[in-house]
């Protein structure tokens, strides 16, 4: 206990002041990233706790470098050597006083982190705070363990650090060059689909590093299993380090290696890297590379060996042991294709395979929709699913093997899409085979799959209540939050009622179906932004005319929010475009019409504009003038509706205008709607009609901000139809269609069938 | 009691140490001799576990003493170069000390610290050499180790504490039958503080003795004769050097020198006179007698320096 404690004092210099320096950064990048407007993400764990990915490295290494210094020192060695405490419990004080430093300091900055997030009431995975305590001690203890077997080999603070840096990273190296050719070259796996041996984040120390590199491996390097394994080997490599540690010769200090033959070995080391970039693929294995990495593996080689030999006839003695390492490489290259192949080759048989298992092709990547993370929990242990699984896949190798990458015979006519979709074969003995298979066509994947009942489920769910953090970008203790909730029990409500499938991505693809059509009618959309255990999910669901008490929700919700349209501002605006008098006066309008009637019987969403700006010579608009004219009246007379049945409007527009007396037209309200340092003729702000100020650089202009969904009375109604009916015809007399081609569909006045009165559904909340 | 048989150590091609052999008694002062790179600091890191010898064996009190720290809770080890934790004062060290060294006393620390007059807070780094020497002797004394090892200690100490040191090991050795070794290049150095000498030349001990006896199993006899004498005129002692300038001979006898006397006296010389050697006249007729050159310039240059 004595030696402990000692060892704990003795690195308490070090130990406090990388507890500190953690301690202030945990709560430093936590604070930053809690007081960030307009938050609506889930930070991730390497994110959340940023410094304690470099504490990982920094504090593993400054610890055994000051638990350990006494080695680099003849006489400091020798001192310790005579003290009455055998090596290897010399060895282990040293570690376990490191070890408490480092949880100390990992506790310390995880809980300080959550406090942070906590206080500021971000939400954040509640898992992460777990397993960062495991995960950052086992990281961080891998480093100190690959720097005590350093500092236990060698005598020098910069034969120790590069030591330290090659037990640490040298077999991952490898290990990474491999699995990067192996993904290459063979095409149907990836990163996340390499067996164990080949994965980069077995290793958690390292797994960091790579994630860095590879984004999709922070899917898999938290995993409890990679922490136990990495916690296993760290334990491993201090036992060596206590080997070697009892082993050492005091006189070692202050000397890079023991010996000549200790120099070649790390001479060695260092060329293998360099050799090793074949492996990976980043480099051709064509004559002019493989001289040029010779010369440049000789030229270290050479050069190390100079440094700490100092004898050119020994240099030259030890140069054939050059060969062992560039024999290495060379197996290391061979070994990645005799990987790729045997991958390729591995494919199991129909009878073999117990079940399979759909990742999701969004696994890669930060957040996925929750269905995905349903669909990857899904067993398919249909036959039909095993077998196109299993045919694609063959069809792919074949491909491969034919062309050197996997050609889809792609039909233009077809109703169909490819995909790629990670595939796990899960054989009968608990093997598994994960490949990335490209289908060639989606819609027969997804048909067939909906054959599983469990699949089926997966697809209509939508995430627990409980686990939305953040919908329509409002965090659970916002109003905006509350406000938003109508629309997500309204959404969660209609989908369990009706079994739509809610996200698009696992719907049928059908080319003839137009999202602006009818029941598709998409207008608007439910973020939700959550977590489940320790999987982050974020899911866009296109509200649309389908769901309607989830539309009239939306409608309610959007009218609520609506703070002022300025439409007689508008109207005036709009008198006024015929011929601006103000150098920057302009106008932009959007008027997105639903439900209009259309001459195909469909209702349709159909957009129009108008627009226009001081000293435009061409004025195309001003066609449009007289129609837009009444428009605005009728708009005017318009009243906010949650009915998504009948024909409603959607207007957004911005401007600016002189009016007939030289001032702003609304400059009043712009005015009112100042921000500290403007006005409504400055050259710096940008005024929204909501009171918003935005530093743009643009001149004063009147937004409407958050329009209102409006409809209008029978009569107005008619008469806006037949209004926009003559718009159209005029565009395309003017050939302002905006499409290309005849429009075959057009509105169509005659075909309106006025329901008055329009039921009105519940607005839901 | 140290122990040490045929012990061996090499650094790459340079034997240190060669087939020593060695005993060092419990309850004394053992002052080890030699020139630079006889090997003197690699014996006193063998004795306390530093290294393990490349062959042969060393035990302390019986037990081997590489990594074997029940034995080595017994030895204390002050080097020629001294280490001290970075940016620590006296206490901080006493309590490594404290924590390796299960005998340690605190009182006895306190004391020899007023003793020495050492602040026990100030930062060792800012220490004079002298200081520094103090302060590990100091730590050292209060570990109340079996065994004290001291590594061209004194050499940095000056008269006034060197005396005192001398004194704090004597009343070590009297009251605690505490063993101190200490190595040093100059034999005045060890002459009035050892109990026993070992010359160490060329890896291994070529001479050792105790220290009283050495100072008088050898003198110096001057005597002179009217006639013409060699030194057959005095067979039966033991002469090992015999020098004549004209009537006057001087030779150094090993034995009683009261019987030398008498026996000399018996040819009626003109002139006899018994003179006494210093310990380092003693230690290099003894060399010489055991074949050793005084030219060796490793051996001169050490010795004499």
């Amino acid at each position: 206990m004595k030696p402990y404690l000692e060892s704990v004092r003795r690195l308490s210099r070090t130990g406090l002041a990388l507890f500190a320096l953690s301690a202030v950064a945990s709560v430093v990048v936590a604070m930053q990233f809690c007081m960030q407007p307009y938050l609506s993400a889930l930070p991730r764990m390497n994110q959340m706790f940023s410094p304690l990915v470099v504490f990982t490295y920094l504090g593993g290494l400054a610890l055994a470098m000051d638990g350990f210094s006494f080695l680099n020192k003849r006489s400091d060695s020798d001192y310790y050597h005579s003290l009455p405490i055998s090596r290897k419990k010399l060895f282990w004080a040293v570690t376990l006083a490191a070890l408490t430093w480092i949880a100390a300091t990992v506790l310390a900055s995880v809980l300080l982190t959550t406090i942070v997030f906590t206080i500021t009431k971000v939400s954040f995975v509640t898992l992460y705070p777990i397993v960062a305590v495991p995960f950052y001690i086992v990281a961080t203890m891998l480093v100190f363990a690959a720097a005590s077997i350093a500092v236990s080999l060698t005598g020098t603070f910069l034969t120790d650090i590069a030591l330290a840096a090659l037990v640490l990273g040298l077999l991952r190296f490898i290990q990474f060059t491999v699995a990067r050719g192996v993904v290459a070259d063979a095409q149907i796996v990836g990163w996340l689909d390499l067996p164990w041996y080949l994965s980069p984040v077995t290793n958690i120390a390292t797994g960091q590093i790579a994630m860095l590199t590879r984004h999709m491996l922070d899917a898999r390097l938290y995993d409890f299993g990679n922490i136990g394994y990495s916690a296993l080997l760290a334990v491993g490599e201090l036992f060596l380090a206590s080997l070697f540690f009892a082993r050492r010769p005091s006189e070692l200090a202050e000397h890079g290696a023991k010996n000549g033959r200790m120099q070649t070995l790390f001479a060695c080391l260092a060329v293998l890297p360099v050799g090793m970039l074949f492996s990976s693929g980043v480099v051709a294995a064509n004559r002019a590379n493989i001289l040029l990495l010779l010369a440049i593996s000789v030229g270290i080689y050479v050069i190390y060996q100079f440094v700490v030999l100092r004898a050119p006839q020994r240099v030259l003695r030890s140069l054939p042991w050059l060969l062992v390492p560039l024999a290495l490489a060379a197996s290391g290259y061979f070994a990645t294709q005799g990987v790729t192949l045997a991958i390729r080759n591995d494919i199991p048989r129909l009878e073999n395979v117990a079940y399979v298992q759909f990742g999701g092709s969004g696994r890669g990547t930060d957040y996925v929709s929750y269905q995905q993370y349903r669909v990857s929990q899904v067993r398919f242990t249909e036959n039909e699913v095993k077998q196109l699984a299993l045919s694609s896949l063959r069809d792919n190798v074949a491909s491969i093997e034919r062309l050197g990458y996997v050609s889809i015979e792609y039909n233009p006519q077809g109703n169909y899409y490819s995909v790629s979709e990670p595939v796990t074969f899960v054989l009968n003995n608990g093997r598994r085979v994960s490949r990335v298979v490209t289908f060639q066509n989606q819609n027969q994947l997804y048909s067939i799959r909906e054959s599983n009942q469990d699949y089926a489920d997966a697809i209509r769910a939508l995430p627990p209540e409980y686990s939305v953090c953040y919908l329509q970008g409002e965090n659970p203790y916002s109003g905006g939050f509350v406000s938003n909730k109508s629309i997500l029990r309204a959404y969660y409500q209609e989908i369990s009622e009706t079994r739509i499938v809610p996200n698009d991505s696992y719907r049928l693809y059908d080319p003839n179906v137009a999202y602006n059509i009818n029941e598709w009618q998409a207008i608007g959309s439910l973020n939700l932004t959550g977590y489940v255990g320790m999987q982050r999910y974020e899911d866009y669901y296109n509200i649309r005319l389908e769901l309607p008490d989830s539309s009239s929700a939306w409608m309610y919700w959007q009218n609520e929010r609506s703070s002022n349209e300025y439409l007689d501002l508008l109207q005036q605006i709009v008198d006024r475009s015929e011929s601006f008098t103000g150098a920057t006066d302009y106008l932009d309008c959007s008027m997105m019409f639903y439900n209009m009637p259309m001459s195909d019987g469909t209702n349709q969403s159909v957009s129009f504009y108008y627009g226009g700006y001081a000293h435009d010579e061409n004025n195309y608009y001003a066609s449009f003038l007289p129609l837009m004219k009444e428009i605005c009246q009728i708009l005017l007379r318009s009243e906010p509706t949650t009915d998504p049945s009948g024909l409603f409007v959607y207007t957004s527009w911005s401007g600016r205008a002189l009016g007939e007396d030289g001032t702003f037209i609304g400059a009043d309200i712009m005015a009112a709607n100042a921000a500290t340092n403007g006005n409504a003729s400055d050259n710096n702000v940008f005024y929204s009609s909501s009171g918003v100020a935005y530093y743009t650089g643009n001149t004063g202009s009147i937004i409407s901000y958050n329009p209102s969904y409006r409809s209008f009375t029978p009569s107005d109604e008619a008469r806006l139809i037949e209004l926009l009916e003559q718009w159209e015809t005029l565009q395309k007399t003017l050939s302002y269609s905006g499409a290309e081609g005849e429009q075959s569909v057009t509105i169509d006045s005659g075909l309106h069938v006025y329901a008055s009165p329009t039921p009105q559904p519940t607005p839901a909340g | 009691m140290i122990k040490a048989r045929k012990l061996t150590q090499r650094f790459g091609d340079v034997e240190a140490l060669l087939n020593l052999d060695s005993n060092i008694p419990q309850g004394c002062i053992y002052g080890l001799v030699g020139a630079n790179g006889a090997g003197k600091s690699t014996f006193l890191r063998l004795c306390n576990g530093i290294y393990k010898p490349d062959d042969g064996h060393i035990s302390v009190n019986g037990g081997e003493v590489f990594d074997n720290p029940c034995v080595k809770e017994h030895c204390v080890f002050v080097p020629d170069e001294l280490y001290f934790l970075p940016q620590s004062n006296l206490n901080r060290m006493a309590l490594l000390y404290e924590s390796m060294y299960p005998r340690f006393s605190k009182e006895r620390f306190e004391e020899l610290c007023a003793a020495f007059k050492l602040d026990r807070t100030r930062l060792l780094s800012t220490f004079s050499k002298g200081m520094r020497r103090q302060a590990a002797t100091v730590l050292a004394l209060s570990a109340m180790t079996d065994y004290v090892f001291f590594d061209e200690t004194f050499d940095g100490l000056d008269p006034v504490m060197r005396n005192l040191v001398k004194g704090m090991l004597y009343g070590d050795v009297l009251e605690r039958g505490c063993t101190a070794v200490v190595t040093s290049h100059s034999l005045r150095e060890l002459e009035d503080t050892c109990d026993q000498l070992a010359l160490l030349y060329h890896g291994g001990i070529v001479f050792e003795s105790d220290v009283q006896n050495l100072k008088t199993s050898l003198f110096k006899v001057q005597v002179a004769f009217s006639d013409e004498y060699d030194k057959t005129r005095f067979d039966g002692l033991e002469i090992l050097s015999f020098n004549k300038q004209g009537s006057v001979a001087n030779m150094i006898i090993r034995g009683d020198s009261a019987k030398a006397k008498t026996a000399v006296a018996a040819h009626s010389p003109l002139l006899l006179e018994i003179l006494p050697l210093t310990l380092e006249e003693v230690f290099l007729y003894e060399m010489e007698a055991l074949g050793y050159s005084f030219e060796d310039p490793s051996l001169k240059g050490g010795e004499r320096a």
